[in-house]
């Protein structure tokens, strides 16, 4: 035989190697093994996905994790392709492998188009209100037939009950009318009630009317948050996406006040940009490109007339403190004043064009007084003759003087035949004049008399024009004096007090009033700290900071790192907004922090900026973003189902109308059921603890599902037959093949050859 | 010397051993209690043990009520030395008796050192350590108020939750005795106490009584709707009568009262009424310990299954099947009474799944038994049933109380996911018991001195976890015990480059201080502990089992060829005679001349559960996200449960394929076979109590 010609040998293929590589199975389970290590950590560690900024969803999404899944069906691709004969014995495994690639193919699918939100319905009610119009607290029930309400209410001569007896409805409109039993004084009457809205009697002082609630084609995303913005007068609210918020961690610019917890420890942001430090001082590294969050953050805000760039995000706020800050279009007055004794500091700001907040209580009252003049202030520094020092004017008899007086004091003034009795004095006296509420003062009240008519006069020391008069009759004159020829002033000094006076060009000064109604005052420099005497004591007195046209920031209270809830989203968040001038309005700025609002059409808390000169007002929101759910659903009613004692829900129930494609229909999603609505899909997601009023229905779109479940099925049907079916194949192979051998073996020799 | 005489001292030693431990004393019986125990054994309980009440959403029986009442504040099902009711009847009489009684529990220790700080040193100590307050203690207002503001400590919020719980029932008892049904009413609502009934009375009865409508309606709330004065009269009087009775020790008073109850309640609103047969099962049901002590029979059936596995022989075989069907039909019969009395597939909560899909596995063994008859199923059956009977008598959370299921659970696709889920599971620790038994046979033939010396090495690892856990009680010693795990990371590096025993030392000293260093430094000290004594026990167990198997193996004569003997076979002929269930997966027939037959057998066993699983598990994630998808509206979430879940699944298909590309393959099953239960386990239990998500109800 002759020798066969060599083959020539094949030219090198560079990518067989690769192939080869990609096509192992030690590789495809090494990235499986990668995968699972990913998914554990990703998963089981919330404070790794937290530190990152990543939802679970995010951890799953991420490129790094889909790079992965690429790779090992690659893997699996090849080395189905290239290891597994293609044979009835390894139909299993190839169904299973083309099962993988389906379930595969249908997950990326479904996670990369992935949007989950909700939507709030909120049910047709009636709610009973005054004939003024005004609503009655807890006066509100559903709009359902067999509702009822009841109410006793002696003022209205006894106990009223309504009971609903039909409800007319049955589109988008919600209730369109309703038939109601009215019981009142033992007499039952029927009523009908419209559905506009317009208000039906159902006693002389009380009404009852339907509240509707307009149809929503909008839910509100889970994961990406939005700003919403519009002016005053307009109706409706714009929005703009923030992508790349942070979700889990403070995280705020170095560019406002030091934020606090509720027990005032200082809470410093986490990092403030996807970087990473080696080391105190070491080089910094961006992770940006595997961190999906950002700041600052821009976002345009379309017609505003500025920009908005989120400069920093609070997931845990307890609540907001108002702290003045300088740089006010107007003057307002504002000083931190801190008084040290015995080791205990305290401190407060003090406003001295609000009465309320421009006294300090720090065991001795503190006072802070803004004056235009000098004259003013050496007014305010003037010595007390005593403790109660009463200056009394009788204009018509150019009469001025001062006395010491005490409770039960009788006082004749011969110049204009007065006669003044002290009455009362009283040290803290509450204001309730408008615009003066929460803040005290001393009081003197003094009964005047003069040729026989008596008056009493309440003479208000901090406030002199507040003073009032109440006549024999004990009627009080809202506005003037009952007689303006005399004129009353009253100071008084009980515990001693300190005084700070400033004015736009007056240096900060101390006074401190003596009980016995002494002075000493002393020069106090902002950011200085001066020794006064005090009752025999001495304080440390300092005055940190002074602004003339201060406003008042608001600043969130972060709650405390023990009290925080885990899992709660965005819910107590804030975000913070810097909003910088456009045009005409160049170079003006103003930073907010916004709180959260789950939805902003209900539960909106929004903040009011005005551009100077700008002509509107402008409402700025932070929520959820707002997406198209491409029809409209109106809300019909919530039902529960209980388990036994009524205590616990046992399942939910919503019932809804959706306009879809011009047709109306009546749709239903309760515990385990959902509803498809287009492209989304709606399920049960939240109700209403009193069982009626709303309902939350979860929304989401499932692109790739039935790929997948093709996939589940394929593999489920694969691995029976790899498992069950292909051994028995290979045992009939196997013995096939023994009988073949046994029968080759027992021919005669002359057959064999 | 016989062969078989270890194994059978063995067996001897073990019997003699669980019948030494069999009973455990119980706690003495309070002071306070005397009164009742004097008239506990006067009273016949069995009618009144069936009064019905309305409790969490569920009708129960009183006997269930009285159970679960003692169980939230004592934690146990009744006082030491009386039955649940007469505790139940000596606390709502007698509350007073018990003031200064350590009789609430506080279950978790931070509580009880948050609310005994501001206490005498004597007071202190004795909560602490004894986990008991007295009523008053916990009436303390600085205790109150150490409740208030812990509760908002999100950390401490479920503690608080309990210590609540438990407070109310010591202090509001007769609220919930919910025992009146009003007439006419629908199935949902709500009974009330035989208390609140007395607003219902005549006029003239509460003359007599000296009370009046308006009085009780402000104490009690408004009447029962619908009920007459003269069925009022005939609820609150023998109540008023077993009051009385119990506060006077007169016992013909108590029963005469309870019995006239038993009589009048159920008449009242027959409809709702649940029927007679399924209170006495759940009566029954309590009374029979919720069928977890089977585990006594398992536990036996499992050292009979391992005497058969070492000697090969029938009889034990055969006493461990017998011994396998009696504790199957105890097991099951607690899970049917149980899906009687609540009318659902018991898998809704830790207790009935872990109870259900163990009977699942031991069933699914059997059969494998029955059918192959190579031991490691029997062995695998026993141990299953045993650790889920253990873990639902003594372990786990709530002790197995009866619950109503969440209305989202609801679900007929939930309970076939449910079902496959947790049978897989079961099976998972099954393969997990068979795979143990082959690293043990696999490193006995293999390295037995060193398997001993590795189990040697993990107990002296677990006793450095137990004393460095000790000592980094303090923190500065905790950042050493670091140190120390991290100077043990450097030593088993180092070891690469080194041979013999100078390598052998430096793995075993560094492993030990890896172990030990880095549990004792991070971890929780209830953890390091666990740790720490887990691998004392596992380590000294191994070591003694594998010095036990070097001794059989030595005295074994090879022509009785016990199990444990070297025995190997032709290829060809293993192939042949591998069962099909056990698969399309390449076999370790290759090994057959260096390992012994009964291993190639424990392999195929082992592949057999494996197939099972690696089908049951998916088809169960996968009809989790079915149930899903048309429940939540998504079929997949990514949270912990359903990850943890696709990673146990994983790891099988990581398994199977690993069968095709190494040379041993029985061993690497085995080991990644223990890699999937301990995955399985932690997606069970630390998923499910420790990371918030969306199954923290399963």
């Amino acid at each position: 035989m002759d020798q066969p010609e060599p083959l020539p040998s094949r030219p090198a293929q560079p990518g067989r190697g690769l192939l080869d590589r990609l096509g192992r199975v030690g590789f495809g389970m090494s990235v499986l093994t990668i995968i699972l290590v990913y998914a554990s950590f990703g998963s089981a560690l919330p404070q790794v996905r937290g530190a990152l900024e990543m939802t679970e969803m995010q951890v799953f999404r991420h490129w790094l994790f889909t790079g992965l899944i690429l790779l090992f069906t690659l893997s699996l691709v090849i080395a189905t392709w290239r290891r597994i004969r293609w044979n009835v014995i390894n139909l299993g495994v190839l169904t299973v492998h083309a099962g993988l690639l389906l379930m595969i193919g249908g997950a990326l699918l479904y996670f990369a188009t992935k949007i989950e939100g909700d939507l709030l319905l909120l049910s047709p009610r009636f709610q009973v209100v005054r004939d003024n119009g005004q609503a009655i607290p807890g006066g509100e029930f559903a709009a359902r037939a067999g509702e009822s309400w009841s109410r006793n209410m002696p003022a209205l001569g006894g106990s009223v009950r309504l009971e609903v007896i039909e409800i007319e409805n049955g589109d988008m409109r919600g209730v369109t009318g309703a038939t109601v039993a009215v019981t009142h004084a033992g007499v039952t009457d029927t009523i009908r009630v419209p559905g506009d809205g317009s208000a039906v009697p159902i006693h002389d002082q009380l009404r009852l009317q339907v509240q509707n609630f307009a149809p929503t084609s909008n839910f509100y995303d889970n994961e990406t948050a939005g700003l919403y913005y519009r002016a005053v007068d307009e109706p409706d609210l714009l929005v703009s996406a923030v992508p790349g918020l942070p979700y889990y961690r403070e995280r705020y610019l170095d560019l406002g006040p030091e934020l606090k917890d509720r027990s005032g420890r200082p809470v410093p942001s986490k990092r403030s940009n996807p970087t990473l430090q080696l080391g105190s001082g070491g080089p910094t590294i961006p992770t940006g490109w595997f961190e999906p969050w950002r700041l600052p953050i821009p976002v345009t805000l379309g017609k505003a007339p500025f920009t908005a760039t989120v400069t920093g995000y609070l997931p845990y706020v307890a609540g907001y403190s108002e702290q003045p800050v300088d740089g006010g279009p107007a003057e307002n007055p504002a000083a931190m004043l801190a008084l040290s004794f015995g080791g205990d500091t305290r401190s407060s700001w003090l406003l001295a064009r609000e009465p309320a907040r421009s006294v300090f209580q720090a065991g001795v009252p503190i006072e802070f007084r803004w004056v235009a003049e000098a004259a003013e202030r050496d007014d305010l520094f003037r010595p007390l003759i005593a403790t109660h020092e009463l200056t009394v004017e009788v204009l018509d008899a150019d009469f001025s003087q001062a006395f010491a007086v005490h409770s039960g004091q009788s006082l004749e003034i011969e110049a204009g035949g007065y006669t003044l009795e002290i009455d009362q004095l009283i040290p803290a006296w509450p204001l309730v004049s408008p615009g003066f509420e929460g803040a005290t003062s001393s009081v003197a009240m003094v009964n005047v008399t003069r040729g026989g008519t008596t008056f009493s006069r309440t003479v208000i020391e901090r406030f002199p024009h507040l003073t009032q008069d109440i006549d024999a009759d004990g009627v009080r004159l809202r506005t003037g004096l009952l007689d303006d020829n005399i004129r009353l002033t009253y100071r008084s000094t009980p515990r001693g007090r300190l005084l700070l006076v400033a004015g736009p060009d007056l240096a900060p000064q101390l006074g401190t009033f003596d009980p016995s109604g002494s002075l000493e005052v002393t020069d106090l420099p902002v950011g200085t700290r001066r020794a006064v005497q005090f009752s025999g004591v001495e304080l440390d007195v300092s005055l940190p900071a002074l602004y003339s046209h201060a406003v008042t920031s608001r600043t969130p209270v972060v709650e405390d790192l023990e009290r925080r809830r885990p899992n709660v989203g965005r819910q107590f968040s804030a975000v913070r907004v810097e909003l910088q001038g456009l045009g005409e309005h160049a170079g003006w700025s103003e930073t907010h922090w916004l709180p959260f609002s789950t939805y902003p059409h209900v539960d909106a808390r929004p903040i009011t900026v005005r551009p100077p000169g700008s002509p509107k007002a402008y409402e700025l929101l932070y929520s959820r973003l707002r997406r198209d759910l491409g029809a409209e659903v109106a809300p019909d009613s919530l039902q529960v189902t209980f388990f036994p004692g009524r205590r616990s829900v046992e399942s939910w129930f919503s019932s809804f109308f959706v306009r879809h494609n011009g047709q109306v229909r009546a749709g239903t999603v309760q515990t385990n059921d959902t509803f498809a609505v287009g492209r989304w899909t709606l399920f049960q997601s939240g109700a209403a603890q009193d069982h009626w009023s709303f309902t939350i229905l979860g929304v989401g779109n499932r692109r790739g599902i039935l790929t997948m479940v093709l996939g589940c099925v394929l593999i489920t049907l694969g691995c029976t037959y790899a498992f069950y079916v292909k051994p028995v194949l290979l045992r009939r192979r196997q013995a096939t093949g023994r009988r073949r051998r046994e029968t080759a073996a027992n021919l005669p020799e002359a057959i064999k050859a | 010397m016989n062969a078989t005489s270890p194994s059978r001292l063995l067996s001897a030693a073990l019997a003699l051993w669980i019948s030494a431990t069999a009973v455990l004393a119980g706690p003495e019986p309070f002071a306070a209690s005397e009164h009742a125990r004097h008239l506990d054994p006067d009273i016949n309980w069995d009618a009144v043990s069936l009064i019905t009440v309305q409790d969490g959403g569920r009708y129960k029986t009183l006997d269930s009520f009285a159970r679960e009442m003692m169980t939230s504040m004592y934690g146990r099902e009744s006082l030491p030395g009386l039955s649940p009711l007469a505790s139940l009847c000596d606390w709502l009489f007698r509350r007073q008796a018990y003031v200064d009684t350590p009789v609430v529990r506080i279950k978790d220790k931070g509580l009880r050192i948050h609310f005994s700080a501001h206490m005498p040193e004597a007071a202190r100590t004795r909560i602490v350590s004894s986990s008991y307050m007295t009523p008053r203690e916990l009436a303390d207002p600085t205790v109150r108020a150490r409740m208030k503001e812990l509760e908002t400590r999100t950390l401490m919020s479920r503690a608080v939750n309990r210590a609540r719980e438990a407070q109310f029932v010591a202090e509001a008892l007769e609220r919930l005795v919910n025992i009146v049904p009003a007439p006419g009413a629908e199935p949902i609502d709500p009974w009330f106490t035989p208390d609140r009934a007395q607003a219902n009375l005549s006029d003239a009865m509460l003359a007599a009584g000296g009370t009046t409508r308006e009085e009780l309606i402000s104490r009690f709330g408004d009447p029962v709707p619908g009920l007459s004065p003269e069925t009022a009269a005939a609820v609150v009087g023998p109540w008023a009568q077993v009051r009385l009775g119990w506060l006077s020790g007169d016992a013909a008073k108590v029963q005469a009262g309870l019995d006239a109850l038993a009589g009048v309640l159920p008449k009242i609103a027959p409809e709702v009424y649940p029927s007679e047969s399924q209170r006495m099962a759940e009566a029954r049901y309590y009374a029979m310990g919720k069928f977890t002590w089977g585990w006594v029979f398992y536990f036996l059936g499992m050292l009979v299954a391992i005497w058969a596995l070492v000697t090969n022989w029938r009889v034990p075989w055969g006493l461990g099947m017998i011994l396998l069907v009696a504790a199957m039909a105890i097991h099951a019969a607690g899970i049917a009474l149980r899906w009687y009395i609540l009318g659902r597939i018991p898998v809704a909560n830790m207790f009935e799944a872990v109870v259900g899909s163990a009977w699942i596995g031991c069933m699914i063994a059997f059969v494998g038994e029955l059918l192959y008859r190579r031991r490691f199923f029997l062995v695998g059956a026993h141990a299953t049933g045993f650790l889920a009977l253990i873990l639902g008598q003594f372990v786990i959370p709530g002790g197995g109380t009866l619950t109503t299921i969440m209305g989202i659970l609801d679900d007929v696709m939930l309970r076939i996911h449910t079902v496959l889920i947790i049978a897989s599971y079961a099976l998972i620790f099954l393969a997990a018991v068979i795979a143990i038994v082959y690293l043990y046979g696999y490193y006995l033939h293999r390295a037995a001195t060193r398997s001993a010396v590795t189990g040697l090495v993990l107990a002296l690892a677990g006793f450095f976890t137990l004393a460095a856990t000790t000592l980094s009680a303090e923190p500065r010693l905790a950042q050493t015990m670091i140190g120390v795990g991290l100077a043990g990371m450097v030593v088993l590096v180092a070891s690469r480059w080194l041979s013999g025993a100078a390598r052998d030392t430096a793995l075993a000293v560094g492993g030990i201080a890896v172990i030990g260093g880095l549990v004792a430094g991070t971890a929780p000290a209830g953890f390091a502990t666990g740790t720490g004594g887990t691998l004392v026990v596992t380590g000294l167990v191994w070591a003694l089992l594998t010095g036990a198997g070097i001794i059989q193996q030595r005295l074994a004569r090879p022509s009785t060829e016990p199990a444990l003997a070297v025995a190997g076979g032709a290829p060809a002929a293993l192939r042949a005679s591998r069962p099909v269930m056990a698969g399309g997966a390449p076999g370790d027939e290759s090994q057959a001349s260096s390992l012994p037959v009964w291993l190639q057998h424990c392999d195929w066993c082992h592949l057999i559960i494996l197939n099972l699983v690696f089908i049951m598990l998916f088809v169960g994630i996968i009809l989790g996200a079915v149930w899903a998808d048309y429940s939540w509206g998504r079929p997949w979430g990514w949270d912990p449960k359903e990850v943890f879940a696709l990673n146990t699944w994983i790891i099988y298909a990581i398994l199977i394929h690993l069968r095709f590309i190494t040379k041993n393959r029985g061993l690497w099953t085995a080991w990644l076979s223990v890699a999937g239960c301990l995955m399985m386990a932690f997606n069970w239990c630390f998923v499910n109590f420790f990371i918030v998500g969306l199954h923290s109800y399963a």
